[in-house]
């Protein structure tokens, strides 16, 4: 069997399963409200786990991870391996303290527990927050699994049909099982994503003997590559701690993985998931690691998408066929989950006017979701180098807005002002700024990102100890 | 003492150190530890030990809600 045959076989599989899981999603919401926004927030610990690991875990992951491995070397270890793994820590934290406040509201998405404390000004900054950030790194994942399959599938179909398909399914799928649906196809993406990059990984590594023999020849042909800061010394101190703060944030600064920790059933759930995530986060490190060194010395190209691309070309048909599909998933894996949270974080905001208009919450995020779908594809098919640079840096914009989200979580029936909300709004413009070219990325030395997230997390601090030291008029339980 | 203090304290202590010279020296990969150069088995080495910590306070960890 040919490539292109084995890869519409492989392809129409993954399809069949996928639309399944949504309708048995849908089957066990029963048309119930709650059930279509948070799965009824008795999720298991199994399918909790898998579908944290492959929303938290992106394209990057199968095609940046390994590339990064390539192109700066061993110190991406620390960039990933150290900073997942406090990600982890603080994820098992945050779940303990999700759980106790979840069950002191009525919870639906962040935007509930953001307006206890911030009001409306709180939720607006939020919301307009993810979206700015959240919008153009969707576009770039589509964007950059569908390039990868114009290229790579071995039929003449055009980019853009790809990042269509990508949507389409993507919307099909959240529209028929919502949150159970996107669950249990993330769990099936999850699997997909930890086979394909070991099943590859393996192959490396029965072709050198082992990892030390991959390290040895590493070291004859590009010994830059096992220090830090790599060949081209991104991979600086600065750097590694920008990404460090933003990665390790995200459990908190984006909402599809703040409310799936809500979601859990409880206690057990709760404390099992970080660990299960930090193991397998572990394993798959390693597997980038083996094939991004491998690449360095027998695979050359000029970015991630062709390494990944020329590597596939090597592999069996059916491996091949796998890892393209693996891909599409991994980009579909974190979108839906995203889309899905922004439409309910826009429904949480904007629920009134969905009530004038006589439109049900579920059809108003439906149609939320399907405009966030054609946005993301205009700004992937047209992309402008300003809204590639608000994606890749959209992890560190989220993060601004980590001390409010965070606040929101720790303490409850406290007025916050509007304080907090005016910083974090003032940081994340300033950031867009810089991001544009309109304010220095650098002050006196520092990153601008280190320094806004510096000011912002201690004015937060600031007004939450005023505000809720004991005999304050405003002071109340902390969770 | 509130275990999550003490926890976040020696997880603040290993990351902080994967940031000095220790882990990331400028340039140099030596020594090597089975095979492996010094920021790879010194950043593993750190992970395995945070893991560790994840460990403990999973298994210690109360129900708060």
């Amino acid at each position: 069997m040919n490539r292109g045959i084995t890869f519409v076989v492989v392809a129409i599989i993954y399809l069949v399963v996928l639309i399944s899981l949504a309708v048995i999603g849908n089957r066990k919401n029963k048309g119930n409200e709650e059930q279509f926004f948070l799965a009824g927030g008795d999720v298991g610990t199994i399918i909790g786990f898998l579908t944290f690991f492959a929303t938290l875990y992106s394209t990057f992951i199968l095609i940046g991870m390994p590339n990064f491995f390539r192109v700066h070397g061993v110190g991406t270890w620390i960039f990933l391996g150290v900073t997942d793994m406090v990600l982890a820590v603080f994820t098992l934290w945050l779940a303990m303290k999700m759980g106790k406040r979840i069950a002191s509201v009525d919870y639906r998405s962040m935007s509930d527990l953001l307006r206890n404390g911030f009001g409306k000004l709180g939720i607006v900054v939020y919301v307009i927050g993810l979206v700015i950030f959240l919008v153009p790194y969707i576009a770039i994942q589509v964007k950059g699994a569908s390039g990868l399959l114009s290229n790579v599938v071995p039929y003449d179909v055009p980019q853009w049909v790809w990042a269509i398909t990508i949507l389409l399914l993507m919307y099909v799928y959240s529209s028929i099982g919502g949150l159970r649906g996107i669950m249990y196809a993330d769990s099936l993406q999850g699997i997909m994503l930890f086979t394909v990059i070991w099943i590859m990984a393996a192959i490396v590594l029965m072709d050198f003997g082992g990892v030390k023999e991959l390290i040895a020849t590493v070291k004859e042909t590009k010994p830059e590559l096992l220090s830090t800061p790599g060949p081209k010394g991104l991979l600086n101190v600065q750097w590694l701690l920008a990404a460090f703060i933003s990665i390790v944030l995200l459990p908190v600064s984006q909402p599809q993985l703040t409310s799936r920790l809500g979601i859990l059933k409880g206690f057990n759930e709760r404390r099992k998931v970080p660990v299960l995530h930090a193991s397998f986060t572990f394993l798959l490190l390693i597997a980038g690691l083996i094939i991004g060194l491998y690449g360095a010395i027998a695979i050359p190209a000029s970015n991630g998408p062709e390494f990944i691309g020329k590597l596939i070309l090597e592999q069996h048909a059916v491996l091949g066929a796998v890892t393209l599909i693996g891909i599409l998933a991994a980009a579909m894996s974190t979108s839906d989950s995203q889309f899905f949270a922004l439409g309910s974080e826009i429904n949480n905001v904007f629920g009134s006017y969905s009530k004038k208009l006589k439109l049900s919450p579920v059809i108003f995020v439906k149609i939320v979701i399907l405009i966030l779908c054609v946005a993301s594809f205009i700004v992937a098919m047209k992309s402008p180098q300003e809204l590639i640079s608000l994606a890749i840096n959209g992890f560190m914009g989220t993060a601004l807005m980590a001390p409010m989200v965070l606040v929101s979580v720790l303490y409850k029936d406290i007025d916050f002002s509007s304080v907090i909300p005016i910083f974090t709004a003032a940081s994340l413009i300033v950031f867009l700024l810089s991001l544009f070219g309109f304010a220095p990325n650098m002050i006196s030395g520092i990153r601008l990102d280190l320094l806004l997230l510096s000011i912002n997390t201690i004015a937060t601090i600031i007004v939450v100890v005023i505000r809720s030291k004991p005999g304050s008029a405003q002071s109340a339980p902390k969770i | 003492m509130n275990f999550w203090r003490v926890a976040g304290f020696v997880v603040f202590i290993l990351a902080t150190l994967a940031f000095t010279p220790l882990v990331i020296p400028y340039g140099v990969a030596e020594p090597f530890v089975l095979g492996l150069p010094r920021t790879l088995w010194a950043g593993m080495l750190i992970s395995l030990l945070i893991y560790i910590v994840l460990l403990i306070a999973m298994f210690t960890s109360k129900d708060e809600s």
